[in-house]
């Protein structure tokens, strides 16, 4: 049964005197995988640090897991920002013991699984890796948390064709249907496959929302076309 | 809880705090070897160089201590802490704990890294140092107060340099906060330094206010006196009294910096 995953209303974020969020409105349920699509810039990170509990400072109500952004929403929404994230010099293992010391819905077997899945030895440093095995590391630890939501800040820039398409395979790898996974992207043609519904978001505000069956039937065309289309009409 | 974030604070910085223990020790017996050489140029630089690895010791460790919480906690790895479904208060006192934990140890090092430069010293000056002259010497200068005195100022000591933990933490929380997050490092080095100014004028309030110093009484030992530091410092005298009045402003502000750090953490939470 679906339940409300995300509740915005009026938020707003101002970087001086830069909108980076403008009055925006959501609604997303659980048990479905959005992408939330846009150009640089029009507040797709933002939103998701917000989401995340870790930009304060902002206007409007935001509920993300039944929570206020805060511990108890932490409790419950596994976040993979668009940094490298874990200490360099740790192992993968570390930085496996990492997670499982700090949350309580990590998932040891679920992590060994898909790090084995992506190719990656236990034993090797991050700062021995390239931009892509992190990658994975990252994603392997962020999707073997039994969240609620999943907020995936571009976990497939950066990263060549060929793995992006095991990268996305291992983030749907034994995914709970009642979970929200929400993955902010401009690489839409490769994530058009996995997704269920799709926010597109420009100047801070919410431009389009649907499901992608339904936007394909009404626009009749792909995804990735009407991404093209659409900032080709807002940019006129 | 705590204990886990303080086992993963041991685990983060052990590499580099065995590093710099390593070199201020290294550094200590090198140069305390080279103050026992024939040769007098040799000898000097040997005491330089170790009372300067002992001087430099508890000031590299805790600049460390600040860095390494900045990174962890408003850098790249900040976004991992920061993601915790712990209270930020509770993780800042986590670190804050390991923090003084870490300082203890060193000043209990330093100690310790004390005794061989006090050797060195004595021999790069041309006199000879006994175990059983240096033991005579502290026992003389211990005895001009009575043990409480130096207990207190030791707890004095050790709390004032926890303290100096307290105004790292601050300027990089506060230097973290979406006022100026944008300028990464360089917003907690601006607030330091602000902060570095405000506690100089607020210590010579403390001094000034509070008339009371320590230093040798009328029979010699160490006792607690008056004396008029806004009129000494218009005279321009130096009474050879070590001010009390600082101390009162070191613990007040340190009280406001741990407050507003901890609001900082708990609400003002802005990463780049």
């Amino acid at each position: 049964m679906s339940t409300t995953a995300i509740n915005v209303r009026g938020l707003t974020k101002n970087y001086g005197v830069l909108r980076a969020l403008d009055a925006l409105d959501l609604t997303l349920p659980t048990g479905q995988i959005v992408g939330l699509l846009g150009e640089n810039g029009c507040g797709k990170t933002t939103l998701l640090k917000v989401l995340a509990g870790v930009l304060a400072d902002h206007e409007g109500d935001v509920t993300i897991a039944g929570h206020r952004p805060g511990p108890e929403s932490k409790a419950h929404v596994s976040f993979l920002p668009d940094a490298s994230f874990l200490p360099d010099n740790a192992r993968v293992s570390e930085c496996v013991r990492l997670y499982r010391d700090f949350f309580a819905d990590f998932d040891v077997a679920k992590a060994e699984d898909l790090i084995g899945y992506f190719g990656l030895q236990q034993s090797t440093r991050l700062k021995a890796m390239s931009k892509g095995m992190r990658e994975k590391v990252q994603i392997a630890l962020a999707m073997s948390r039994q969240a609620t939501v999943y907020l995936l800040d571009e976990p497939i820039s950066g990263v060549d064709p060929a793995a992006r398409q095991v990268i996305l395979d291992g983030m749907v790898r034994n995914l709970s249907e009642d979970s929200l996974v929400l993955i902010s992207t401009h690489l839409v043609h490769d994530l058009e496959p996995i997704l269920d519904g799709v926010v597109l978001m420009r100047h801070g505000k919410v431009l389009l929302e649907g499901a992608v069956d339904d936007l394909r039937g009404q626009y009749n065309m792909s995804i990735d076309q009407l991404f093209r289309e659409v900032y080709q009409w807002s940019a006129r | 809880m705590v204990s886990t974030l303080i086992t993963h604070e041991y685990l983060r910085t052990r590499t580099w705090l065995a590093v710099v223990f390593g070199v201020a020790t290294l550094l200590t017996v090198v140069g305390t070897l080279m103050a026992y050489t024939p040769w007098g140029f040799i000898r000097v630089l040997g005491f330089i160089l170790s009372f300067v690895a002992v001087a430099a010791f508890l000031f590299v460790v805790q600049l460390g201590l600040a860095f390494d919480y900045w990174r962890s906690s408003y850098s790249k790895t900040g976004y991992f802490t920061q993601s915790l479904p712990v209270k930020g208060s509770t993780i800042y006192g986590a670190k804050f704990l390991w923090g003084a934990i870490v300082t203890v140890v060193t000043l209990l090092w330093n100690v310790v890294l004390a005794v061989p430069v006090i050797f060195g010293g004595a021999r790069a000056m041309g006199d000879g140092m006994t175990w059983a002259a240096l033991m005579s010497n502290l026992r003389s200068a211990v005895g001009v107060a009575p043990l409480w005195t130096w207990i207190f100022l030791g707890f004095l000591f050790v709390t004032l340099s926890v303290g100096g933990i307290a105004q790292y933490y601050f300027a990089a929380s506060l230097g973290s906060e979406s006022r100026m997050n944008r300028l990464g490092i360089g917003g907690p080095i601006i607030v330091w330094f602000v902060l570095y100014l405000v506690m100089q004028v607020l210590l010579l309030v403390g001094i000034v206010a509070v008339p009371l110093g320590l230093g040798p009484g009328v029979d010699g030992h160490l006792a607690v006196m008056s004396v008029n530091y806004l009129e000494t410092l218009m005279q321009n005298n130096n009474p050879d009294i070590m001010p009390l009045g600082f101390f009162p402003v070191l613990f007040i502000v340190s009280a406001v910096l741990i407050w507003r750090t901890v609001v900082s953490w708990n609400k003002k939470v802005s990463l780049a």
